[in-house]
C-alpha cells in the first residue's frame, strides 16, 4: 500500500525490459497487411467520395483501435453486448462495411498511455487507429509511429468539420509539426463555464438582492456568516465554501470567477496554463501578474473575517464542496452541471451571473478546447473509411442539412438502445407513462433505462454547437431536439438549463489558453518547483502568514527559478505556429 | 591429453563429488519442487534489475533502453539541486524515523497489554477492532480525517474545547501536520503489527512462567523476566527490517492528507517524485530516485545487522 508509486513504477520498469527482451521477436500480430490488402488498387475512387450518406466497402476493411474504458453502471450494454462488440460496432461493420477490432481495453488513462508506451518501447505493432493526449502524440511523431493527414482532410473530410477547424486554428497547433497535420482533435461542448451558486432562500430570509459586484459580494458573505441566513439562531453559516488547495482554478469550487473580476489572467495548477498575449503579443504567464495581487489580498480580508471556508487551503474541490452541500455556505462558485451533484439536494440554490471587478471587469477561465486527438498509424492504409464514419457521427451534431447526414442517426444512435418509437412518436424516457409497450423498452420491465455509447474515435461534440438549445427546451421540456447535441439538452433539469443560460450569457468575457504545445524542456524540469512556489505562496497569502506585497517576492522567485526560461520558450513555440 | 596433475587431481576429489551425488540423489525432488519458485524470482526479480541502466540515461520509450542517450548521474544530481531537495529529504527522513519509533513500540506495549487481560471474548474483540483500520485505504481515511481534525467543529477540536484548548490546525500547521501524520499512521497500524509479537507471545513456553511463579516473581517480575526476553528476536528482526523503510515516510499518507501550507514540513521524497511525474513520463528520473531509495535502505538494513548481531548476540539470517 504504502509502495504504491514505487511499486507501480517497478512493474512498468519490469515490463519494459521484459518486452526489450521479446519485442524483437514481434511482428506476428499483422492485421496491418490485412487491411492493405482491402484498399483495392490507386484508381478506382474511395466510396466515401462516390457515396457520402451511404457508403459501404466491400470488401469489409479492418480497423483495429485501443480504447480506454469501465463500466460505469450495471446497465452500460444489453446482454451479451460488450464494448468490442456492441449495436454500434455492428452498425459499423453491417452499414459501412468497417471491422472493428479492439487491441486493448483499459480502465484508465494511466494504464492507456502506459500501455501505449510500452508498445512502443517494444516496438510491437500499435493500433490503426486510436487517441492520445497531446505529449503521447508529440512522442508518436518523433518517433514516426503516426502518418500525417493533410491530403485526407482535403479529400475526405467534411466541410463541416473542416469549417470547425478553420474557426479554432490553434486545436490544431499541438499536433502540426512541420506543417502537417498528424491528429483530428476531440472537442468538448465548452459548457462548463463557471457560474455563481447562490442560496436565492438565504438572500430571501435576509432581504438581500443577488450580488454583482465584488463590493455587493462582501456584503452578501458577511450577512450570509454573522446573520444568522438559515434563521435557526445558530452561528453554523459561512459566506462561501471553494478551494483552494490547488491555486483558485479548480474544476468546481473555484475561484476564477473571482480571480476574473481583477483582470483577464488565471493561475492554475499547471504550467502549460494559462498564458495569454500583453500589448506586444508576447505571451505572458497569468500566475505572476499584479491583477492576481488583487484577488489575493481580497481573498485574504474575506479569509481574515471568517467569510470564506477557513480550511479552503486543506480541502480539494470535491472535499471542499460538503459544506455547500450540506448547507452550511450560501455561496459556491463553479459550473451548471452542480445542479446535479453536489447541489443536487440542496434546492435554494440558484445561479447567477460572475460578479464584476472594481474596474466593471469581469471574466471567467475557459478550459482548454481539446481532449485528446485521434491519430493514424503510419501503416494503416484505410484512412478515408473512418474519415467516412466519422463525417457521419459529426453529421449528426450538425443534423440533416449535413451531406454526410445518416438517416438512421436522427433521433438517437439506435432505435430500442437510447430512444424508442411507438405510433410515430419519439420517446427517450419515461416510457410508461407513454403508454409504450413493454417489450418495447429498451430494457424490457425497467423504463428508467437507456444505453448510451462510448464513441470509439471522436465524440463528435463541437463547441458551444449545444448553446442555442437551452432556452428551446427550457420553454418547452418535449420540444423535438434536432440533433445530437440538442438530445443531450433535452435531457437536462430545469435548473440547469437556467444555470446554462446564465453561463452562456457572459461567454464573451473568458480568459483563454494561448500555449497548447507539449511541455517544453524547462517545464519538465522546472515545473513542478514553479508551481509549488505558486500554490505555496498564494496560500501564505490569503492565510495572512506573510504580508500581500510577498506577491512580488514570489514574482521574482518566479522568474529565477526557471519562470523566464519557460516564457522564451513558450513565445518561441507561439511564434512557430502562428507564423 | 593426460595430464598427471589433473588426474591427481580428480582421483583426490572422487570421494567428495560422490558425497554430493549421493546429497543430490537423495534430495533432488526438493529441487525441482523449488525451480519453479527460482525461476519466478530470476525472471522477475532479477531480470528487472537490468532496468536499473535508465536511471543514468534519458530514457525515451521510441529510443528504447539502448537507445537513449547516456546521461551519467545528472538524475540524481536534480534532486539534491532543487532547491527544497534537502528541505524534502530532512521532512522524509523524520516523519520515517518517528514512525518507525512509534510503530515498534507502541505495538510492543500493546501485546504486552493485551496478553495480561484474562477476559477471553474482550480480548478477541478488542484485537480484532485495534487491527480493523489497517484495511483501510488512506484515500477514505484522508477525507475522514479533513472532517474530524476539522477547525469548524470537528470531533478533535471539540473534544479539546471542553478542556479550554482553543482549535489546532492539525493539518495546515506544519508541526501539527507531522504530529497528526505519525500518530495516525501509528493508530491505523499499530493492531496490525502487535499480531506477530502477540504470536511470539503465545509461543512462549508456560514451564518459564511456571518456573518464575515458584521462584515467586509476580506479574510484573514474569513480564520483564520472561515475556520480553521471549519476544526480544522478534523485536529485533522487526526493528531492523523497517529500519530500511527509513526513506519511506508513506506516499499514500501524506498524499492525501498534505497541502501547500505545510509543504515545507510535509512534503517528502515520494510525492515530490510523484508532483514531478505529472509533468510527462519521467521513468528515469522516478528510477533513480527508486534506485537512491533502495540503497538506503539496504545500508540501513546491513547496519542494523550488524548492531543486532553485536548489540544482542542475535543473527537474522
Amino acid at each position: 500500500m504504502k509502495r504504491t508509486v514505487k511499486g507501480t513504477k517497478t512493474v512498468v520498469a519490469a515490463l519494459a525490459v521484459a518486452l526489450a527482451v521479446t519485442g524483437c521477436a514481434g511482428g506476428t500480430n499483422n492485421a496491418g497487411n490485412e487491411s492493405a490488402s482491402n484498399q483495392g488498387d490507386a484508381t478506382t475512387e474511395s466510396p466515401v467520395l462516390t457515396n457520402p450518406k451511404d457508403f459501404k466497402f466491400d470488401p469489409p476493411v479492418n480497423v483495429s483501435t485501443g480504447i480506454r474504458w469501465s463500466a460505469q453502471g450495471e446497465n452500460e450494454f444489453k446482454e451479451g453486448e460488450t464494448i468490442e462488440d456492441n449495436f454500434h460496432t455492428r452498425w459499423m461493420r453491417d452499414s459501412m462495411g468497417i471491422n472493428l477490432s479492439f487491441d486493448f481495453v483499459v480502465p484508465n488513462l494511466e494504464d492507456y498511455e502506459t500501455k501505449l508506451r510500452l508498445m512502443m518501447a517494444g516496438n510491437q505493432k500499435l493500433p490503426d487507429v486510436f487517441t492520445s493526449k497531446v505529449e503521447m502524440v508529440s512522442d508518436m511523431i518523433s518517433a514516426d509511429k503516426i502518418q500525417p493527414l493533410d491530403e485526407y482532410i482535403d479529400q475526405y473530410l467534411s466541410d463541416n468539420l473542416k469549417a470547425i477547424y478553420e474557426k479554432y486554428p490553434d486545436v490544431l497547433y499541438p499536433v502540426t509539426r512541420d506543417g502537417k497535420i498528424y491528429g483530428l482533435p476531440n472537442l468538448y461542448a465548452m459548457d462548463e463555464g463557471t457560474v455563481m451558486w447562490v442560496r436565492e432562500d438565504w438572500l430571501q430570509n435576509l432581504n438581500l438582492e443577488a450580488p454583482t459586484t465584488i463590493d455587493e459580494l462582501t456584503e452578501v458573505l458577511r450577512a450570509f456568516t454573522e446573520d444568522d441566513p438559515d434563521g435557526n439562531n445558530q452561528d453554523d453559516t459561512l459566506g462561501m465554501a471553494v478551494s483552494l488547495k490547488e491555486g483558485p482554478y479548480n474544476w468546481m469550487s473555484t475561484a476564477d470567477g473571482l480571480v476574473g473580476a481583477f483582470g483577464n489572467h488565471m493561475p492554475s495548477k499547471y504550467i502549460w496554463e494559462y498564458w495569454n498575449p500583453d500589448e506586444n503579443g508576447e505571451l505572458v504567464y497569468n500566475a505572476i501578474q499584479p491583477s492576481v495581487k488583487q484577488f489575493l489580498a481580497q481573498m485574504r480580508d474575506w479569509m481574515s473575517k471568517g467569510y470564506i471556508d477557513p480550511e479552503a487551503g486543506i480541502k480539494d474541490a470535491g472535499k471542499a464542496s460538503e459544506i455547500a452541500a450540506s448547507g452550511q455556505a450560501g455561496i459556491i462558485f463553479g459550473p451548471p452541471w452542480m445542479d446535479g451533484y453536489p447541489l443536487g439536494g440542496v434546492e435554494g440554490f440558484k445561479a447567477y451571473p460572475l460578479p464584476s471587478g472594481p474596474d466593471g471587469q469581469q471574466a471567467r477561465a475557459e478550459k482548454t478546447m481539446v481532449r485528446d486527438y485521434l491519430i493514424f498509424n503510419k501503416d494503416f492504409k484505410n484512412v478515408d473509411a473512418i474519415f467516412g464514419y466519422i463525417n457521419k457521427i459529426y453529421a449528426a451534431y450538425f443534423g440533416e442539412e449535413d451531406p454526410h447526414f445518416d438517416e438512421s442517426l436522427r433521433h438517437g444512435w439506435m432505435e430500442g438502445y437510447d430512444y424508442v418509437t411507438h405510433e410515430g412518436k419519439v420517446y427517450r424516457s419515461n416510457f410508461a407513462e407513454h403508454g409504450v409497450p413493454s417489450e418495447k423498452w429498451p430494457k424490457p420491465g425497467d423504463d428508467t433505462v437507456t444505453y448510451g455509447l462510448t464513441l470509439p474515435f471522436l465524440n463528435g461534440i463541437v463547441p458551444f454547437q449545444s448553446d442555442a438549445a437551452f432556452q428551446k427546451f427550457l420553454d418547452n421540456p418535449d420540444a423535438e431536439p434536432a440533433n445530437m447535441a440538442e438530445i443531450s439538452v433535452s435531457k437536462a433539469k430545469p435548473r440547469m438549463l437556467e444555470a446554462g443560460l446564465v453561463r452562456i450569457s457572459q461567454n464573451e468575457n473568458t480568459i483563454v489558453n494561448y500555449f497548447n504545445g507539449p511541455p517544453t524542456k524547462t517545464m519538465v524540469s522546472k515545473g513542478e518547483l514553479l508551481i509549488k512556489l505558486m500554490t505555496e505562496s498564494y496560500l501564505k497569502i490569503i492565510y495572512g502568514n506573510e504580508p500581500i506585497d510577498y506577491f512580488d517576492t514570489f514574482v521574482q522567485e518566479w522568474k529565477k527559478n526557471g519562470g523566464d526560461e519557460i516564457t522564451k520558450e513558450v513565445n518561441e513555440w507561439y511564434k512557430s505556429v502562428t507564423q | 591429453m593426460s595430464n598427471p596433475t589433473v588426474a591427481a587431481d580428480t582421483l583426490k576429489r572422487q570421494p567428495k563429488r560422490s558425497r554430493f551425488k549421493s546429497y543430490i540423489r537423495k534430495t533432488w525432488p526438493l529441487h525441482v519442487l523449488l525451480l519453479p519458485a527460482v525461476v519466478i524470482a530470476f525472471i522477475y526479480n532479477y531480470i528487472p534489475i537490468m532496468g536499473i541502466v535508465i536511471a543514468f540515461k534519458d530514457y525515451k520509450p521510441w529510443l528504447g533502453l539502448g537507445g537513449s542517450p547516456w546521461v551519467g548521474l545528472d538524475h540524481f544530481r536534480y534532486l539534491f539541486e532543487y532547491p527544497d531537495g534537502m528541505q524534502i529529504i530532512r521532512n522524509t527522513l523524520i516523519i520515517a524515523f518517528a514512525k518507525i519509533v512509534t510503530q515498534m513500540f507502541i505495538p510492543v506495549i500493546f501485546a504486552l497489554l493485551l496478553n495480561e487481560i484474562r477476559i477471553k471474548w474482550f480480548k478477541r474483540t478488542a484485537q480484532t477492532f485495534v487491527y480493523l483500520p489497517h484495511f483501510l485505504s488512506w484515500v477514505i481515511l484522508g477525507g475522514i480525517f479533513v472532517d474530524i481534525l476539522s477547525i469548524r467543529g470537528g470531533i478533535v477540536n471539540r473534544f479539546l474545547g471542553m478542556f479550554g484548548i482553543d482549535p489546532i490546525s492539525f493539518l495546515s500547521n506544519g508541526d501539527w501536520f507531522r504530529v497528526t501524520v505519525v500518530v495516525s499512521d501509528a493508530w491505523k497500524d499499530f493492531g496490525f503489527s502487535a499480531i506477530i509479537f502477540l504470536a511470539a507471545i503465545a509461543a512462549t513456553s508456560p514451564s518459564l512462567y511456571e518456573a518464575a511463579e515458584i521462584d515467586g516473581a509476580n506479574r510484573w517480575q514474569q513480564v520483564i523476566h520472561v515475556t520480553l526476553p521471549a519476544i526480544t528476536p522478534i523485536f529485533i528482526v522487526v526493528a531492523t527490517l523497517s529500519l530500511g523503510r527509513v526513506l519511506d515516510a508513506g506516499f499514500d499518507q501524506i498524499f492525501n492528507l498534505y497541502n501547500p501550507l505545510v509543504y515545507n514540513k510535509g512534503d517528502i521524497i515520494d510525492t515530490f517524485v510523484y508532483r514531478v511525474g505529472l509533468l510527462g513520463s519521467q521513468y528515469s528520473f522516478a528510477t533513480a530516485i527508486g534506485f537512491f531509495k533502495s540503497i538506503i535502505g539496504f545500508i540501513m538494513i546491513v547496519i542494523s545487522y550488524r548492531l543486532a548481531y553485536k548489540l544482542a548476540n542475535y543473527r537474522i539470517f
